[in-house]
């Protein structure tokens, strides 16, 4: 396979908002000769997010106006249609102008002109929304991370003492030790500290029961919670010196 | 792969294999090599369903972030089930994807896939096809995946005499087995049909 075809797929995978690790994975799958490494892709996709990747661009779609078709049809499911790609948005002006032509007829030097430039916009247009969707994603993400890390410090935690009720992490399945740190759920499941809030992070809910440890629920039963957690503590001295000796 | 995983994960084995009910559940694990990323499991076909008196292989592979993610589980032994893909075994259950909970363990996956296969969900398919002639020729499916817990997972049934006469015809031109029932699985064992899209 030619280079120009890898430029093909990168710009078709881009296009279709997909990341640089899951196009080289594309593409390898694909192309039995010869595959793509991650860094090559990456760099390309930076070009392309760029903004300014006309000149780029240009070359790239002209390029594969020029080789064999048939080749470009090998990449199978990674390049399903790169051709046909356009014909398929129907508010474009060239889908009403030339919806008879086929895929061959991109050989027309004279569609040439029409393809690259409609091709350019699609994929400036593409560009922007899903950098736009990058952001948000990353917005989102962050923002969710630091709330729930500012949640935590409001989740009871406590160090674990033989009279408690709970004996074993679901997490990691360990008993709890004496002199473990333990984290309380509002649906009063137990687990390790350190186990449960690399969780959080990734779910905010109990690993246990999948009851979502919102912050309302947090802040109706933190009280309650504090409270019964006071109870223990203060009535614990008593009970776990006797318990001792 | 972390500590917590390691030590998790051999807790995890000794309780699906001392367990005593796995007599009953019909569900066991396999240890394939000695760091616990590679697990075999094997599910007993659940009684009343198509895939009663078969033996199940399943392969699952622990990711490094287990448990906080979940293993990644499929058929190793080829079954026609709507959720499950007919040609790579890959499983489509919530509980492997967005709905894993770290609290869940192999054992319970494990019974999960056990329940799937006694409740299959054509509306969440894994396989297009096959999720169509569950919903469309129901007895076709049944006997279709009669016929697979058969030939691949050592069932014990009586063979349907029917589709195995096809199956040899299609063998008699030189088609291999496993692709000439997959063939005429997909086509509802329409024969022209079939050697029509093996040859064309």
């Amino acid at each position: 396979m030619e280079k120009v075809h890898f430029f093909a797929c990168f710009l078709y995978e881009s296009m279709l908002g997909r990341s640089a690790t899951e196009t080289t994975e594309n593409i390898n799958r694909a192309s039995a000769e010869r595959g793509a490494s991650r860094k090559t892709v990456q760099q390309w996709f930076t070009k392309f997010a760029c903004g300014d990747a006309s000149l780029e661009e240009k070359k790239v779609v002209e390029g594969i106006l020029k080789v064999d078709h048939h080749k470009t049809k090998e990449m199978g499911n990674c390049l399903p249609s790169l051709f046909g790609f356009s014909r398929q948005h129907d508010e474009t002006p060239m889908r009403r102008s030339r919806s008879s032509e086929n895929a061959m007829s991109f050989t027309n030097p004279a569609m040439m002109q029409t393809s690259s430039s409609y091709v350019n916009q699609l994929y400036q247009h593409n560009v922007i929304r899903q950098r736009q969707a990058e952001e948000r994603g990353k917005e989102i993400d962050e923002a969710k991370k630091n709330r729930i890390r500012g949640l935590l410090d409001q989740i009871p935690a406590d160090v674990f003492r033989g009279d408690m009720a709970s004996t074993e992490c679901a997490i990691c399945m360990i008993d709890f030790e004496p002199g473990e740190r333990i984290r309380f759920l509002p649906c009063m499941h137990s687990f390790h500290q350190e186990c449960v809030d690399e969780w959080l992070l990734k779910s905010f809910t109990c690993p246990s029961c999948l009851e979502p440890v919102d912050s309302t629920i947090l802040s109706s039963l933190t009280a309650h919670n504090m409270q019964s957690l006071h109870q223990i503590t203060s009535s614990s001295p008593s009970t776990s010196s006797s318990a001792k000796h | 792969m972390s500590n917590i995983a390691f030590n998790r994960l051999q807790r995890e084995c000794k309780e699906v294999v001392t367990n005593s009910e796995i007599s009953e559940t019909g569900i066991m694990i396999e240890i394939l090599n000695e760091n616990l990323t590679e697990i075999k499991g094997h599910i007993r076909g659940p009684p009343d369903t198509p895939y009663a008196g078969g033996m199940f292989d399943l392969d699952i592979k622990i990711p490094e972030q287990y448990p906080f993610s979940p293993p990644s589980v499929k058929f190793a032994t080829k079954i026609w089930h709507p959720n499950v893909s007919s040609q790579t075994g890959v499983i489509c259950l919530d509980i492997l994807k967005d709905q894993w909970a770290a609290s869940l363990t192999l054992r319970t996956v494990l019974l999960s896939i056990q329940a799937l296969m006694c409740t299959a969900e054509p509306k969440d398919p894994q396989d297009a096809v096959v999720a169509k002639q569950y919903m469309d020729k129901p007895q076709v499916f049944k006997a279709t995946a009669e016929y697979w817990t058969l030939k691949f997972a050592k069932g014990t049934l009586p063979v349907n005499a029917d589709y195995q006469a096809r199956v040899d015809k299609l063998k008699d031109m030189g088609v291999r087995e496993e692709e000439a029932i997959s063939v005429l699985s997909c086509n509802n064992w329409d024969l022209n049909r079939a050697t029509v899209y093996i040859f064309s």
